[in-house]
This record gives structure tokens, C-alpha cells and sequence, in this order.
């Protein structure tokens, strides 16, 4: 058995947070307000590390470094969602994010859908060929909801698009199974092999 | 027959439990074949000349290191044999750090990389807004990383970063993405496609399935696909085995849950 | 004014984006690179409000002796503690170091396995051949378990061929379908937010 703080550490967390497997209870209740307040801590923390005190501050002093203030009192603006009577101004730059954010999706998104329709006008040689482009209408037609009263074609279409679309979500879930199962195992092994020292 | 149908879900985990252990005592070593996807994205890499430019965003955290970890110091362990250099960014504070610890072991076997910072690699670490700071690094990354690294180095020192002024295919000639689920997009939509730098993504298991249709239609170059892609990166690169052992706990998790299903079936159709 | 003028700054942040997309002459004049380094900058100023709001919930929990008041303090001591600690010490110091990898990491990695025992669990109960539609879905999923564990491959030499397949055609038009369809979505509601008409994200009607 480890003789090392940091694995006893390592390991003792993680069967606090397995306890939850069998039952609510305390310890499970301290690893999870634990786990809260470090992922917080952190990002702040990382944050005023990696950027905020090399960039910011640095760059606010230099010469021509006051542009960076509007930024900086635009970002502060948000904390006022906290003050009664002025949250509103917290909606200065929500407004511009969003804004901003709405226009990298027009910028940027229509080439990448174009791509996608491009990269689907594929020669009907085959039969995957021919099913892919059979998938793909019939993943369309099973979202057209707005027909009220669907013509067989569509609603033939929209079934077989339906089984493709089941077939990606089993295939996904075999994949969610998996990449869980190997954390798993990360932790276990790491309980087996070096707190315990079993195993190879 | 009621017993079953009314089992208590801990002896199903306890079922995982074991299956677990048993697989962290007795390892279970599987190379699997490789697929094409991975021959693909090994090729690529082989392809690079000494000195090329590769740019890596790290997206996955802590969550998800058992999975991810083999697989990046797999191709970063390649990309430092072919003595490409690497220029690593990060979406989030932990990936990261993620990030410099993976690159860290790799560097520590290659003289060239274990005293070549700022030369053969550098980490930008992550910047707040990290969409906003990507597509900035395709017109200029010492601007977009406003001039210093993750620990607050000056970039304007590094020789690394005059060779590489941008992130785009004048200066790069591969860009791979390690993600867990929210960086793949980005790098499609504000570095692949718009500069059609090729782009790589080593992806976790689960979202393996949704880059299919961009591997399709040419917008990824290649796919790395969880434990397995890395067992198969590592096979063909030459690297350190450390993926198959993870090969092999999947397919005895994989059994177990079919059996899991099978048996829940079974039950329901009993009268 | 409150609400109004956020819209229209909304609005001109990003008709000025899609203009230095899509106009190399504002491209050339390097405004959008300093925009980009701006909004980062903004982001980073709004860095602490999960902070604070977490400090504020917690406070008022132990305040007010919430039931479970006590694990609110071992939240605002790990948060508070390890906030402060970096902001003297750079992330790669031993003790910072140390709790990444030793604390957080740990806590992490098994919070993101337990799901495994869930779904093995949700397995049992809810993957059940009721239909045609079920059993395509467990079907797709046994496939792809044994196909991507390696094991397939050892029952029968075709096995990573099917899955090759069953990845080219119906899982590439499957979700090809739902990513377009998603795409033309965001596009849309992107159209309806530089208009002014997407008015969500400014909060509540009030003020």
C-alpha cells in the first residue's frame, strides 16, 4: 500500500466520491462542494495568472494602453446584475457579446453549410452512395413539421431518415459507454495499482 | 424472474465495479488493427519536414485525461520525432495546464524540445473568449495572444513565433484539435475552413460519431478516435504503449454492458 | 435607452464582424484584430461573476442556516483558497501544482466515470426491443461497442469494415441532417439578433 500523501489524498476523494454509488452521505456531500469551489477557484485564478495580470495590467500602463480601459469597464459592467436599480446596464455588454457572437455565425457558418451541401452531391455509383444521399433526405424529412397533413413521399422519406438518425444515436451511445468505462478505469487503476500496489 | 425485474440498481454498479478491478489487476492488452482514419492522420504527420509548423489546441480537462492523455503525447511524441514545431493553445484554463504537463513528459525524452522552448515548441495557454482568440491567431497569434505565453513569457524573444507569425497554411502545415466535446467545431469553422489549413481532430469516443460528417465532406482531414485511435497512433508512431491496456478494459466493459442488456430484454419479455 | 441601446451596439458589433469577413479593404486595416483583442479583454473583465454569484448563494445559505449549511463554507474555502493562491503563485508552483493534480484531478476524473455505472444502469432498465425503431437503435449500439473496443474484430474479420461503413452512410447522413438543420437554426436566430428582434439575452421586461 502507498506510503505517499498524494495518493492516500487522491484516493480518499475518490472513494468519497464513489460512496455516492450506495447512498447520499457526507463525505460524497464534501467532494461535491469541493469539486464546485475548485473548478471556481481555478478558472479566477488561472485566469488573473495567464491573462489578466501579464496582459491586462501590463498593458494599461504602457504607452497607448488606454484603449484596453473600455474593454475593461464594458467586461465590469456585468458585476452591475448584482447592484439593485442597475442591472440594466449589465445588458451593455450582453448586447455586444451577443451581437459579436451572432456575427461570427454569419461570417463563418455559411461556408462550413455549404461545404456540407457540396460534400453531399456525391456521384450515385455505389449503393453506399446512393444510401448516404437516401439518409441524408430522409434526416431532412423527418424534421418537416410544418405540412400539415405530410405527403406519403415525405413521411416515407422522414421514417427511413428516422432509422438512420437511430442508428447514429446507438452508435453515439456505444461511444458515451466506452469513453466512460475508460475514465472509470483510470481512477480504478489508479486505486488498484497505486494505493493499493496490486495488479501489474 | 421478479427479482430481476425489480433488481436494485447498486448490484448492476457493483457489476461495474468488478468488471473494473478486474481489469486494472489482470490488464488486458488489445492492439487493434488500424483504421484508416488513424493511418490517415499518422501519414500526415509523417509527411512533415523537420521544422514544419503544427499548431495544437488542447480542449479536454481534467475529466477527461485517462482517455485523452495517450493520445496527445502519442502524436506530440510523433510530431517531436519528426522534428516539427509545435505551437500549443489552450480553450480552457485546465486544458491548459492539461496541456503543459502532456507536452512537458514528451518534451523530456527529446534534448531538443526538453531545452527548446520558445524554439521547437511554445504554450500560449488559453485566452478568455477562446473562439474570439482563434480566429484572431489565423491573421496573427502574438497579437491575438497579446505578446506573451501562458506563464506571461514575452513571445517577441521566441524564434519559434517569428517563423510562425500566423495560424494559417503560409506559416502551418497541420492543426489538430484534442477535445472532449467543444473544440472541434471552432476549429472547423475559424481555422479549417477558412484558411484550409488541414485539420485533425483526436477526439473522445463519444463524439466520434458527430465529426463524421465533416470528415465526409473533406472539412477534417483526419479523425483519432479515442482509446482506440490512440492504441493505433501509438502502434504506428513507434511511441510508448499506453493505450491497448485501455483497449482492453473497453472490451471487457463492452461485454459487460451488452450482457447488461441482454439480461434487462430478457427480463421484460418473461411473463 | 436601457434596452434599446444595447440592441443597436449588439447590431453594429456584428454587421462590423460580417463586414471585415466578408470586405478585405476593413480586413487590411488590422481593426479587426484589435476588435477581436478587445472582446477578449471584456470577457476577461467579466471573468469573476460565477464568482460571485456562487459567493453570494453560499453566503446567504449559511446566513440564513439553509439546511446542509455547512458544506456552503467547505465550497467558499476551496474556492476562496484556491483563488488566492493563485493569485500569489503561478499555476506550476509545487502547491498549486499539487492540488491540480492531486485534488482536483482525482475529484474530476471519477465525477466524469460515474457516469458509467448510471448508463450501465439506464442499460438495463430503458434499452428494450419494444419496436422496429428500439431495436435498430440497441442494434447500432452492439455493433459500435464491439466494433470500437477491438472485439468485434477478433469475432469476425469484417467487423471494422461494417462499422467503417455504418459510419460513412447512416451515422455521416444522419447527423449531417441534424447539423445542417441545426446550422440554418443558428444562422437564423444570428439574422434575428442583428435585427433586434432576438431580445432574450436582455433579461426581463422590467427596467
Amino acid at each position: 500500500m502507498s506510503t505517499s500523501l498524494a495518493v492516500w489524498t487522491g484516493a480518499l476523494l475518490t472513494l468519497a466520491v464513489l460512496s455516492f454509488l450506495y447512498d447520499d452521505n457526507p463525505a460524497w456531500r464534501i467532494t461535491e462542494h469541493l469539486y464546485v469551489g475548485l473548478a471556481a477557484g481555478y478558472g479566477l485564478g488561472y485566469t488573473w495568472q495567464n491573462y489578466l495580470r501579464p496582459v491586462l495590467l501590463n498593458q494599461v500602463g504602457a504607452p497607448g494602453g488606454w484603449i484596453w480601459i473600455f474593454p475593461l469597464v464594458l467586461g465590469a459592467l456585468l458585476y452591475t446584475r448584482y447592484i439593485r436599480g442597475w442591472e440594466w446596464l449589465a445588458r451593455f455588454p450582453m448586447g455586444i457579446w451577443i451581437g459579436y457572437g451572432a456575427g461570427y455565425i454569419l461570417a463563418y457558418l455559411p461556408r462550413v453549410v455549404v461545404g456540407q451541401v457540396t460534400g453531399s452531391m456525391v456521384a450515385l455509383n455505389s449503393l453506399s452512395n446512393v444510401a448516404l444521399l437516401v439518409c441524408l433526405l430522409g434526416g431532412f424529412a423527418t424534421f418537416v413539421f410544418t405540412l400539415p397533413d405530410r405527403p406519403g413521399l415525405i413521411r416515407t422519406a422522414g421514417r427511413i431518415g428516422r432509422y438512420a438518425i437511430l442508428i447514429a444515436l446507438g452508435v453515439a451511445f456505444g461511444g458515451t459507454v466506452l469513453y466512460r468505462f475508460t475514465l472509470l478505469y483510470g481512477q480504478v487503476h489508479f486505486l488498484v495499482h497505486d494505493w493499493l500496489g496490486l495488479g501489474h | 424472474m421478479t427479482a430481476l425485474r425489480r433488481l436494485d440498481r447498486r448490484w448492476l454498479y457493483l457489476g461495474v465495479l468488478l468488471i473494473t478491478v478486474a481489469a486494472a489487476v489482470w490488464p488486458l492488452r488489445i492492439a487493434p488493427r488500424p483504421t484508416r482514419e488513424t493511418r490517415t492522420a499518422f501519414d500526415l504527420a509523417q509527411a512533415l519536414q523537420p521544422g514544419a509548423g503544427v499548431f495544437v489546441y488542447v480542449e479536454y480537462g481534467l475529466g477527461s485525461r485517462e482517455e485523452m492523455d495517450p493520445m496527445l503525447a502519442a502524436v506530440l511524441g510523433h510530431l517531436a520525432d519528426r522534428g516539427a514545431h509545435i505551437v500549443i493553445a489552450a480553450r480552457s484554463p485546465e486544458a491548459s495546464q492539461v496541456a503543459e504537463t502532456v507536452m512537458g513528459g514528451v518534451a523530456a525524452r527529446d534534448p531538443a524540445y526538453a531545452k527548446g522552448y520558445g524554439q521547437t515548441w511554445v504554450n500560449l495557454g488559453y485566452r478568455p473568449a477562446p473562439d474570439v482568440a482563434l480566429r484572431a491567431a489565423t491573421s496573427g497569434i502574438a497579437a491575438a495572444y497579446n505578446e506573451v505565453d501562458y506563464a506571461g513569457r514575452p513571445l517577441a524573444g521566441m524564434p519559434i513565433l517569428q517563423a510562425l507569425r500566423a495560424l494559417n497554411r503560409t506559416y502551418f502545415a497541420l492543426a489538430y484539435a484534442f477535445d472532449s466535446g467543444d473544440g472541434f467545431a471552432p476549429m472547423i469553422y475559424y481555422v479549417g475552413t477558412p484558411t484550409g489549413l488541414p485539420v485533425i481532430i483526436g477526439a473522445i469516443s463519444m463524439e466520434v460519431p458527430l465529426l463524421q460528417p465533416y470528415l465526409a465532406a473533406g472539412q477534417l482531414a483526419a479523425v483519432i478516435a479515442g482509446a482506440r485511435g490512440a492504441a493505433e497512433y501509438e502502434a504506428l508512431a513507434g511511441q510508448p504503449r499506453r493505450a491497448d491496456v485501455l483497449v482492453g478494459a473497453s472490451a471487457m466493459a463492452a461485454i459487460y454492458v451488452l450482457a447488461v442488456m441482454l439480461l434487462g430484454n430478457l427480463v421484460a419479455r418473461r411473463p | 435607452m436601457r434596452k434599446e441601446l444595447p440592441i443597436w451596439l449588439g447590431t453594429m458589433a456584428g454587421a462590423f464582424v460580417v463586414a471585415t469577413r466578408w470586405f478585405t479593404l476593413v480586413n487590411a486595416t488590422g481593426v479587426d484584430r484589435m476588435a477581436d483583442r478587445l472582446i477578449v479583454a471584456s470577457y476577461a473583465a467579466a471573468a469573476a461573476v460565477g464568482f460571485i454569484g456562487l459567493t453570494r448563494v453560499h453566503l446567504r445559505a449559511i446566513d440564513a442556516r439553509r439546511p446542509l449549511w455547512g458544506y456552503s463554507i467547505v465550497l467558499l474555502v476551496a474556492m476562496y483558497g484556491y483563488a488566492g493562491l493563485l493569485f500569489f503563485l503561478p499555476a506550476s508552483a509545487p502547491l498549486p501544482s499539487w492540488i491540480f493534480l492531486n485534488v482536483m484531478g482525482p475529484v474530476f476524473s471519477t465525477m466524469y466515470g460515474l457516469i458509467a455505472f448510471f448508463i450501465t444502469s439506464a442499460a438495463y432498465r430503458a434499452f428494450r426491443v419494444r419496436n422496429l425503431e428500439s431495436g435498430i437503435l440497441l442494434a447500432a449500439a452492439a455493433i459500435a461497442l464491439l466494433g470500437n473496443s477491438a472485439v468485434g474484430g477478433r469475432i469476425w474479420h469484417g467487423w471494422d469494415g461494417l462499422v467503417a461503413w455504418i459510419m460513412a452512410v447512416p451515422v455521416t447522413g444522419g447527423f449531417r441532417a441534424i447539423q445542417v438543420g441545426a446550422a440554418l437554426g443558428a444562422l437564423g436566430t444570428a439574422v434575428r439578433v442583428l435585427l433586434g428582434l432576438e431580445r432574450s439575452h436582455m433579461g426581463s421586461p422590467q427596467g
